[in-house]
């Protein structure tokens, strides 16, 4: 069955690079994108040296978990659940009902995005060259937990991408929600978590959790220790990530009970 | 126990009346009245192995949303659907290797993919074994003409193509029923006589159970023999199409071809429906005007080069029965006034 998906998700990716001009412009946009707040980030850094005393190194690391995750969600939900209440409003979930597949996984690799390639490669470059900068080898250990670091953070990018649009199924229209509780709220992400006040703290950890997604797993890297709550945090991330995207699949399934197709 | 049970299906739709001016529309961010609307409502009926069903009704009947909550898209408000023994949407993937279904306005096809990849992605979704699918890829390609399309990406086909295409790729797999939502819409008569005859030589090769929704009485009239009528979301008729157009029978068409112009026929029973230079057609009540009395006028008072009798077609009856309940709702309407 995994060959099935693979091979749907193969189709998709080399559809869109059959499309060649949109796929070269969608690449250079978000090398625009993402290399406008990096250069933000860089002339604050300028200015100030050091963030909530993060030095410069820290903060790019805290950005290339973020961008890292937020690319490897993005290629997986951006066509599926980025299109999803334009879907539900013209019916075109019925398709997919009807086949002997598993939805959400054939709604995934059918609509797999090409368009990330470039944020892995920048993102991973800024991480290796931060860690370099600050010293930090990565042995064996340290690798392996990066990479269960990456797949958390992703999750839970993933899950932040889900529950904000699955509404849909209910409203025909989640655009609001996505804004708010997915874009808006992962902007906090650029700074350590320590430097905003207790409300904004609680809730990125607790209600809304995307400081899992960078501010606690970057510490174990930098051998730091700090926010207001415990510190075994740093390790939590691919646990939360993984109860992040449960909760996102139970509620896609009482979405896909609730849904409602339209006449034709 | 039938193939298919439908028992007391209703489904209910929710949606809100959008309010004439800004004052009113700002009013309803606030509070909001919906409006419940039955699509189906209370639908029983139950469909045998090997059926070739024709599901009618006017626009806005409930026909897709009862073809939907039977191949599991959609989840009724109340009542049971039981198809080939499961409860189709508890047990999605397992309602979708046995049912296959298509969707005329809506495709579900690839669009960037030949129909050749097509075809083999879907006999790796559904796992059919090569056998089974060598001989259906076969058979369809030669029943429905699809050597010409085979290696053409999808968007490149043009409607026609797209429909056999789909029809194709739903019967891969030997499902035992198969769901038409309006398979003939917008195709020329070529096409549309060669999935009708593909349809009809697939029931008797696979007994493969056939529901249809459409606005083509051609459809009916050549694919069924089984026709449930169904009109704002409730069950207004269920009979076999033979019994369907015995309805029509109170009455008959003549078409008479005649050399001299002559003077057209006054009796009760018997109207004029279409008056041409040399050819009058008139509509025969049988139970006011024998038949040899009509021969007799008729051969009286035309000099007679050629007769064509027909009986109604389903489309006329059909018409009469849409008529009918469109003309009992006004009236309820008016009754509810007062």
């Amino acid at each position: 069955m995994i060959g099935l998906y693979t091979a749907f998700a193969r189709i998709s990716f080399l559809t869109q690079l059959e499309y060649r001009g949109q796929y070269f412009m969608r690449m250079v946009s978000k090398i625009l994108g993402w290399s406008t707040g990096f250069i933000m980030l860089m002339v604050l850094l300028q200015k100030f040296q050091t963030i909530g005393g993060w030095s410069i190194y820290e903060i790019l690391l805290l950005y290339a978990f973020d961008v890292l995750s937020y690319s490897i969600a993005g290629t997986f939900c951006m066509g599926a659940f980025g299109k999803l209440p334009g879907m539900i409003r013209q019916g075109e979930l019925d398709g997919i009902l009807t086949k002997p597949v598993n939805p959400l996984v054939y709604l995934v690799s059918t609509k797999i995005s090409a368009g990330y390639t470039s944020n892995y490669i920048i993102a991973l470059g800024i991480i290796i060259f931060s860690l370099r900068k600050l010293g930090i080898a990565l042995d064996g250990f340290r690798s392996v937990w990066l990479v269960l670091d990456i797949i958390g953070a992703s999750l839970i990018q993933m899950a932040g991408f889900m529950i904000t649009t699955i509404p849909a199924f209910w409203l025909y229209k989640s655009d609001g929600l996505y804004q708010l509780f997915y874009k808006n709220f992962t902007e906090f992400l650029k700074y350590p978590l320590s430097i905003y006040n207790v409300g904004v703290q609680t809730l990125l950890t607790f209600i809304l959790p995307y400081a899992f997604i960078n501010y606690y797993p970057v510490q174990y890297f930098l051998n730091k220790e700090e926010g207001r709550f415990a510190s075994c945090f740093m390790f939590l991330t691919p646990i939360v990530g993984i109860l992040a995207f449960f909760a996102a699949y139970l509620l896609w399934l009482r979405g896909l009970r609730a849904y409602h197709s339209t006449g034709s | 126990m039938s193939l298919i049970e439908v028992s007391h299906v209703s489904r209910e739709f929710k949606s809100f009346q959008r309010p004439e001016g800004l004052k009113n529309a700002l009013y309803t961010l606030f509070k909001r009245e919906y409006e419940y609307k039955m699509a189906v409502d209370d639908v029983s009926f139950s469909i045998e192995k090997g059926e070739l069903v024709g599901y009618i009704g006017p626009n806005g009947a409930g026909k897709s949303t009862t073809i939907k909550m039977l191949s599991g898209i959609l989840v009724p408000s109340s009542g049971t659907v039981m198809t080939g023994g499961i409860v189709p949407w508890e047990q999605r993937k397992k309602n979708a290797s046995h049912i296959g279904v298509v969707f005329g306005q809506r495709s579900q096809l690839n669009w960037d993919l030949p129909m050749e990849d097509t075809f083999e992605l879907y006999r790796r979704m559904y796992r059919i074994d090569n056998k089974t699918y060598c001989r259906n890829v076969d058979m369809f390609v030669e029943l429905l003409e699809m050597q010409q399309f085979l290696r053409k990406p999808v968007r490149q086909l043009s409607l026609g193509q797209k429909m056999r295409a789909e029809l194709a790729v739903a019967l891969l797999h030997d499902p035992s029923i198969l769901y038409l939502d309006e398979p003939t819409i917008g195709l020329d008569v070529v096409v549309k006589d060669k999935i009708r005859k593909f349809i009809r030589s697939l029931n008797q090769e696979k007994k493969t159970t056939v529901i249809l929704t459409t606005h083509d009485m051609d459809d009916i009239e050549e694919i069924c023999n089984r026709i449930i009528m169904i009109d704002h979301g409730k069950l207004v008729l269920d009979q076999t199409v033979h019994d369907f157009k015995i309805q029509g029978t109170d009455h008959y068409y003549v078409e008479l071809s005649f050399s001299a112009n002559q003077k057209p026929l006054t009796i009760p029973g018997v109207l004029m429906v279409k008056e041409q230079a040399a050819c009058h057609t008139y509509q025969v009540d049988s139970a006011m005007v024998s038949f040899n009395l009509l021969l007799r006028l008729l051969s009286d008072s035309y000099d007679v080069t050629d007769i064509t009798i027909n009986k109604p077609e389903i489309d006329e009856i059909v018409r009469r029965l849409y008529k009918r309940t469109g003309e009992r709702e006004e009236s309820e309407k008016l009754l509810h006034i007062k």
